[in-house]
């Protein structure tokens, strides 16, 4: 048994093949979408992986009970800089170190947005454990996400701080499982 | 440094000819380069006390810092050919800026921030005068995807790294194969920063014995461990950590220093404390580059810091030239590779 994460737009599956949806004369298109997911595993390690919209539909995970959205602070400095985590994926601010934790570029309902969710310098830390435990689908509804957040949230984020906070944690709030 | 003995001798002849016969019977590949890359052994005083970086992460060796040296000297890192890291670090001031207040990037674009010197990297627990990088790793990708600095990206130097006639050599001679990743390319440009090491100023010499201080040297020094040394700490001279000078903001470029990296209210305005090694050829000084000379910088701090007479600020001048490393910044090994 694996558990499965994908991305809905109100009822309909957002796909590699299906990045611009109209629902309900709602729009979205999404250019980028990428995130971090780490597997915990029994000993407390984390294995990680980038999951990106644009290569696969939906995210095929091990059977474990614990996961991250993120990537933990110790990974972030004493980063490996291969794999996932060379920075040739796109997910590392040159700036400051450490890695993007959610990173989506599209249009919604004709107003663009720039998201690139992540930090791990406390109070502004976009790090999220999740304990999915029996349930076996993770999805997340990005209408209503983006319908929650307040109207004065901006658009553009694009370095670590209260906002991009704000936004990550509203962002992790709308995992469901089933 | 690395030490010949005779058992090395035996072991390098032998390895000669394993390596000869290799070669002989790879047909015309005999000239195979030795497969392992020498030891670099870092010979730092003991007074810098433990580095901060990890060396056994990135072991040092001669192939590895030849690497890092040809690249930091190497143009083909920014977008347009035209700057290499030493344009704003050269090894004739403490791989510093001088004249240039303010970082200059291709295209003659202007930055925020004056350039720092590389020295003693390997001490340092953060880079950047925010402290936004916390690794010395992380620093090296800073100026080259910055807008006004090389305004790069790494999968354009690779492609460029792959089609030279030298870099595929460099990078088998330091790793064992020519592939060329972000790793790789990280550790050789940090194995060649972590070698600039700055250990041979007067205040060195005396440090060790070889030297005395002159009595107005004595007198600065006595005034600079009083008044300056809590965060110039020596003998790195610098305290890893962030404060204010009660420099005001700048009111162009509006840098709030460390806030930019926590968001936090009580960063504000706090910048990291430079070493005040070499402090002789890095002008101009502070994050700005705003100070053109070191008297400059005494009157500041007499003025909103601490109360200075004029012959105090002549002692303590004559004590910080004593941390100039002639040897450091003519030391023909780190400059640029001929």
């Amino acid at each position: 048994m694996r558990h499965v994460f994908f991305f809905l737009f109100t009822t309909t599956l957002l796909s590699a093949q299906n990045l611009r949806l109209e629902v309900n004369a709602d729009e979205v298109e999404m250019e980028v979408f990428m995130l971090y997911i780490g597997q915990i595993s029994e000993h407390g390690d984390i294995t990680y992986e980038l999951y990106d919209l644009s290569a696969q539909s939906s995210f095929d995970l091990p059977y474990i009970s614990s996961f991250v959205l993120g990537v933990d602070s110790v990974s972030q400095v004493l980063s490996s800089f291969e794999g996932v985590f060379d920075p040739l994926q796109g997910m590392y601010w040159t700036w400051q170190n450490g890695y993007i934790a959610v990173k989506m570029e599209g249009r919604y309902k004709g107003d663009d947005f720039v998201y690139h969710l992540g930090g791990f310098r406390e109070p502004f830390v976009c790090y999220h454990a999740l304990e999915v435990a029996d349930h076996s689908l993770l999805t997340i509804d990005l209408d209503a996400f983006y319908e929650s957040l307040p109207s004065d949230v901006s658009r553009h984020i694009m370095s670590p701080g209260s906002e991009a906070k704000n936004v990550f944690d509203t962002f992790v709030a709308h995992v469901s499982l089933d | 440094m690395y030490r010949w003995t005779k058992h090395r001798g035996k072991f390098l002849v032998f390895t000669l000819c394993a390596v000869l016969v290799y070669g002989v019977s790879q047909g015309e590949r005999w000239f195979t380069p030795l497969a392992q890359p020498q030891v670099y052994d870092l010979d730092p005083p003991r007074y810098f006390g433990d580095m901060v970086y990890d060396l056994s992460s990135n072991p040092l060796t001669t192939e590895g810092i030849a690497l890092g040296r040809a690249l930091f000297y190497d143009p083909i890192l920014s977008v347009d050919s035209t700057i290499s890291c030493a344009s704003c670090h050269s090894s004739y001031t403490a791989f510093s800026h001088v004249d240039h207040a303010l970082s200059h990037g291709i295209g003659d674009t202007i930055g925020k921030r004056n350039a720092p010197p590389i020295q003693n990297v390997g001490w340092h627990k953060t880079f950047r005068w925010d402290g936004g990088l916390t690794h010395l790793d992380a620093q090296v990708m800073a100026p080259l995807h910055n807008a006004t600095e090389m305004a790069s990206n790494l999968p354009l130097v690779f492609e460029r790294l792959r089609r030279s006639d030298h870099y595929p050599a460099l990078f088998e001679a330091a790793f064992g194969d020519t592939s060329i990743s972000t790793r790789r390319f990280i550790d050789a440009l940090v194995q060649f920063q972590l070698i600039l090491i700055s250990d041979n100023a007067k205040y060195d010499s005396v440090r060790r014995g070889e030297a005395k201080f002159t009595a107005q040297e004595k007198k600065g020094f006595k005034l600079f461990k009083r008044n300056c040394a809590s965060c110039h700490k020596p003998p790195l001279f610098m305290n890893n950590d962030f404060t204010s000078n009660n420099l005001p903001v700048d009111s162009s470029l509006i840098d709030l220093g460390r806030f930019h990296v926590t968001h936090r209210p009580h960063d504000s305005l706090l910048f990291k404390t430079p070493s005040l090694r070499n402090i002789e050829y890095t002008y101009p000084y502070m994050h700005d580059g705003r100070f053109k000379t070191i008297y400059e910088v005494l009157d500041h701090y007499n003025e909103h810091v601490m109360p200075l007479s004029h012959e105090e600020q002549t002692e303590i001048y004559a004590f910080l030239l004593t941390l100039s490393d002639y040897s450091f910044i003519r030391n023909p090994d780190f400059a640029f590779p001929r």
